[in-house]
């Protein structure tokens, strides 16, 4: 079957040198670069980034095993720690320049647990003791302290996207700092502690640990995502579960989501399109959740099942040079969810001893398949970048007359979708009031770090659902199925109305169309009546021009014209045709 | 003034002189007779004479066979029902008694009889015979079985008919339509839809709120009768046994259908009235009434719904009409609020205010301001004399052209006029002392502007 999964890897992964006694692999996560480097880097220090201008090699000398190796983001320093007190940099202003300048931490007997770039010449040393702030001014070779903070630090967790840090301290490690970076220092956010499931007696014991700890950008809010294992003894228990702590307004940390795994093992996370992904080892399938859609809540926690049930990732084969003819090229099938992948954020996963790394994405078209309540796949497609198409086809297939949906369903579909197109046309309405004309409300980002309730990815609106839902399920429909298709068209009238959106004239037109083409005029005729249809010039002539069908439809006409008020011409020629001389006098 | 008699029944029969062509055998025309306990020598005179008059007639004008013959005591309306079937009703004029020098004498009102109205009071009992029943011509040649249903028919029938009541609006039999935002009436509509999407044994149906129709997916011909039949006697009987504080409140019941919603036995099921659409179709009605709102669903007859159904469509309506019903009462009271036409309605309550009636002869509408209910029971908030009136100017429509206006002034200073346009008829009583021409013109003007002032209406 072509819909058992709904996630795959990229196509054309990044190959690189495989780990190897002589080759170490590294990973950057904020530039998204692979290091491979041989034997210290003297054989070589290949880089493999997403894009060309990422990608490089170089060789340099071999000064012992290397712990980490990062570029800054302008690509002009190389960064890399070969010991725990001190970082060594390399400047590549103009190809790379032999001359290595090196910084050691401030504190004595700290050690160097990891570093980061956090803006094109800012680096930030992180040690069992605090953090160090430095400018490095690469054109005199050498680092300017900025700011320090001393603090116990167990590990830490950093992203690019929201310049955030977590610094885990305390006993159990479970008592997080954030820090937020900008350019030139940084800002302490309030301290929080994550809920551990267990803590034990004695002696205190680190329980937090880094891996199961991953932090993201999910709707445009900063995420801290826990994985939580029940421990052992627990056992029976509802299995493993994600705890995700929002930051709201990039300042506190509020305990916001609880989504249940079912499951125990080792997980990881990846976070694609706003959707949190869980792979499971042990079972090889990913399990999918989308934090926007309703679930139930205890006023401050919501708890989320998986938005549809969970499958493996799409088979991948890896094209490699074949064995015994070097021309060919054999087509390898690799291991998923192999002990061997890393994953790291939001959406990559690495094959060390393959040398491969993927992005993971979505195969929406699947997930609609999958997913059979068909109010949350519309909600979940909404918030979906590539949603429309799929969304649209969804509908599509939805509203198809013979398969006959519950209108019930059809009902609470479209007022989810209004809901989405009225929050879009206020949202536009007050940028085009508050801003000038100049800056549209397409060039912002589409959700700033301080928006709350997350703008979803996919508007469709009157003109989409016309063209590409309505027209060809009119067109399909015949003899009983036009009921169907009447049925539909007003639900959908109905839901704008509720949503107070005005509806086109040419869902109007279309719906007079089928109710014409059904000969349910006594049903026109009402719907007229109660002026469910806006008058218009264009609609009056349809009206009129359906006369011989039904006669009184003359009469629709004529109130129509009249209530448009500036239409007398209209009047008089239309009862001048009829040969009523003396009204049309009048 | 002496005592006064109104306009009663003297008796209904039809006929059909087929079935006794030769002589003796006159008793076998007679289908039915009202009343029954008249002896068959009346029956066959009675019949004969119609027969006569129908034939001498027929000479005259063979394209339109006679429909009333006058006398001073009584008014015959004469009716063919189906080819061949006749029927016949015959009324007495109402009389006052008054005395003269001493001498007491009877004088009959015969200008207070108008013979369209009861001409169409007697095509509608046929209809809604043929609603329940079928056609007559269907069954030609089973005489026995057409007497037993005429019988069946309108020994239930004939005491619903208030003849002292009838009036203009008999004319029109329209259908008072609820006024409504487009919103609310998307609500319902999408009720509707819902509701014959998940019952497709569904034909069609109706919502109904109060007296008023909201939506119907009904032909109009049958809704007619239908919205003629609920309100008129269904719905008023089932509010009577719905008071009764015996019974547990319930969020919605059927009028017809199972007394209860957890109907067990297939007995209750078989009980549904059956109609015959104009369009030869045999359907089940089915009420539900749930508040305010009723919810008027005709089931296609190749199978008989079965409890299962009702306990099904109890589950699926109940609330959800009920809810409909809070939905347009909320409407109601709002738009009453809002629109300016309410103040005049409401103090049309007073007897001197500009009073109307409205008809739309392409959907049906009516809307009267005269008639407080719909129900025909005589509550009116003008005098009998003018309704009367309201008829004749009717009446006298037929002489003039698509487009007109009637202005009359009655001797105790009111005033009646009638305006005809765009296949619509709009009837103002006003009760203007002192008036001109000229002033009552506007003032009829005036009313057009305020209540018809969203469609085309020449003036």
């Amino acid at each position: 079957m072509a819909s058992d999964y709904y996630l795959e890897l990229s196509n054309n992964p990044i190959k690189f040198e495989a780990v190897s006694q002589v080759t170490n692999v590294f990973f950057d996560e904020s530039n998204k670069q692979v290091f491979a480097v041989r034997s210290g880097g003297v054989t070589g220090v290949v880089v493999k980034g997403p894009t060309e201008e990422l990608s490089t090699s170089f060789r340099m000398e071999d000064k012992g095993p290397v712990i980490s190796i990062k570029f800054s983001q302008d690509q002009r320093v190389l960064a890399i720690q070969r010991s725990k007190t001190s970082v060594e940099f390399l400047n590549f202003l103009n190809g790379i320049d032999c001359l290595e300048y090196s910084q050691s931490c401030k504190g004595k007997n700290n050690t160097i647990i990891g570093f980061i770039w956090t803006s094109p010449n800012e680096i930030v040393f992180v040690t069992d003791h605090g953090i160090e702030l430095f400018q490095v001014i690469p054109e005199r070779r050498s680092l300017k302290p900025l700011k320090n903070l001393t603090i116990n630090i167990n590990w830490f967790v950093y992203c690019n996207n929201s310049k955030l840090l977590l610094l885990s301290s305390g006993a159990y490690g479970n008592s997080i700092q954030p820090l937020l970076f900008k350019k030139g220092g940084f800002l302490k956010l309030n301290k929080f502690e994550i809920e551990l499931p267990a803590v034990p007696k004695t002696p205190p014991k680190l329980c937090l640990l880094e891996r199961d700890v991953t932090l993201a950008m999910v709707y445009g809010q900063a995420c801290v995502i826990v994985l939580r294992h029940i421990p052992p003894r627990v056992d029976r228990g509802p299995g493993a579960e994600v705890l995700i702590y929002t930051m709201e307004k990039m300042l506190t940390a509020k305990k916001s989501h609880l989504l249940a795994l079912d499951k125990t093992g080792r997980f990881a996370v990846n976070v694609v399109d706003n959707l949190i992904i869980v792979h499971h080892q042990a079972s090889k399938t990913s399990m999918i959740f989308d934090i926007n859609l309703p679930g139930e809540t205890d006023g401050y926690v919501t708890f989320h099942q998986p938005v549809t049930i969970p499958l493996p990732i799409k088979p991948f084969t890896l094209r490699v040079p074949s064995v015994q003819v070097s021309s060919d090229m054999a087509e390898v099938s690799c291991e998923l969810y192999s002990p061997n992948w890393v994953v790291f954020q939001p959406d990559i996963v690495i094959d060390a001893k393959l040398g491969c790394l993927w992005r993971v994405e979505l195969c929406l078209g699947n997930l609609a398949t999958v997913l059979v309540d068909k109010c949350r796949l519309v909600d979940c497609l909404v918030q979906r970048v590539a949603g429309k198409l799929v969304l649209l086809n969804v509908l599509r297939h939805l509203l198809d007359p013979l398969i006959g949906t519950n209108l019930g369903v059809v009902a609470e579909v479209f007022d989810h979708l209004n809901e989405v197109y009225r929050t879009f046309l206020e949202i536009e309405m007050q940028s085009q009031m508050a801003t000038p004309a100049s800056t549209s409300p397409f060039s912002r980002p589409p959700s700033g770090p301080l928006t709350t309730s997350p703008r979803a990815a996919v508007v469709i609106d009157q003109s989409d659902m016309y063209t590409s839902v309505f027209v060809p399920i009119a067109e399909k429909a015949e003899g009983a199925a036009g009921k169907f298709v009447v049925a539909v068209l007003i639900e959908y009238v109905r839901s704008l109305g509720d949503n107070r959106i005005p509806v086109q004239h040419y869902l109007y037109e279309l719906l007079i169309n089928t109710m014409v083409h059904r000969k349910a005029f006594f049903q026109l005729h009402q719907l007229l009546q109660y002026h469910v249809v806006s008058d218009s010039k264009p609609l009056a002539c349809l009206l009129l021009s359906l006369e011989n069908i039904y006669p009184a439809a003359h009469q629709l006409a004529l109130d129509m014209l009249k209530r448009l008020g500036t239409a007398n011409e209209e009047i008089v020629e239309v009862l001048l045709s009829k040969k009523q001389i003396l009204d049309a006098l009048r | 003034m002496g005592s006064t008699s109104d306009v009663s029944l003297l008796n209904l029969y039809y006929f059909n002189s087929a079935y006794g062509p030769r002589e003796g055998e006159e008793e076998k025309k007679v289908l039915y007779y009202y009343p029954s306990q008249t002896d068959v020598e009346t029956k066959i005179k009675n019949v004969g004479l119609t027969e006569a008059i129908i034939k001498f007639t027929d000479t005259f004008n063979p394209s339109k066979p006679c429909e009333a013959l006058h006398t001073q005591k009584t008014r015959q309306i004469i009716h063919q029902a189906e080819p061949g079937f006749w029927a016949v009703m015959t009324l007495l004029v109402p009389t006052i008694n008054k005395t003269k020098d001493g001498q007491d004498y009877t004088e009959y009102q015969n200008d207070d009889v108008n013979d369209s109205v009861y001409l169409a009071v007697l095509k509608q009992c046929h209809l809604m015979f043929q609603l329940f029943n079928g056609n007559l011509t269907c069954l030609a040649d089973n005489p026995t079985q057409i007497k037993n249903m005429l019988d069946q028919f309108y020994s239930r029938f004939i005491p619903t008919l208030k003849l002292q009541h009838s009036d203009l609006l008999d004319i029109f039999a329209g259908m008072q339509f609820l006024p409504l935002d487009a919103n609310t009436f998307l609500h319902v509509q999408c009720l509707v839809n819902k509701v014959e999407a998940s019952f497709p044994t569904v034909h069609s149906s109706a919502i109904l709120f109060n007296d008023q129709l909201v939506w119907s997916g009904i032909d109009p011909c049958d809704m007619q009768l239908i919205f003629h039949y609920l309100v008129t006697n269904l719905l008023p009987n089932f509010l009577e046994t719905e008071i009764e504080p015996s019974r547990p409140r319930v969020v919605g019941r059927y009028v017809t259908g199972p007394a209860t919603s957890a109907v067990k036995d297939e007995l209750s099921c078989s009980s549904i009235p059956r109609l015959f659409l104009s369009s030869g179709q045999n359907v089940y009605l089915v009420v539900y009434k749930s508040m305010n709102a009723t919810s008027c669903l005709l089931l296609d007859s190749y199978s008989t719904p079965t409890p299962e159904f009702f306990r099904r469509l109890d589950a699926f309506l109940g609330s959800r009409l009920a809810q409909i019903s809070e939905e347009l009462a909320a409407s109601c009271s709002k738009s009453s609020i809002q629109s300016p036409g309410s103040s005049s309605l409401g103090s049309s309550l007073s007897p001197d205010s500009p009073k109307f009636i409205y008809y739309n002869t392409l959907n049906r509408a009516t809307k009267s301001t005269i008639h407080l209910d719909g129900r025909k029971c005589g509550l009116v908030s003008v005098s009998q004399e003018l309704i009367k009136l309201l008829g004749d100017v009717h009446s006298d429509k037929e002489r003039l052209k698509a487009c007109s206006e009637v202005i009359l002034k009655t001797k105790n200073d009111s005033w009646v006029a009638g305006k005809f346009a765009n296949l619509r008829e709009f009837y103002v009583v006003l009760n203007t002392k002192n008036a001109n021409l000229i002033e009552i013109s506007d003032e009829v003007k005036r009313m057009c502007d305020l209540h018809l002032k969203s469609i085309f209406f020449t003036d």
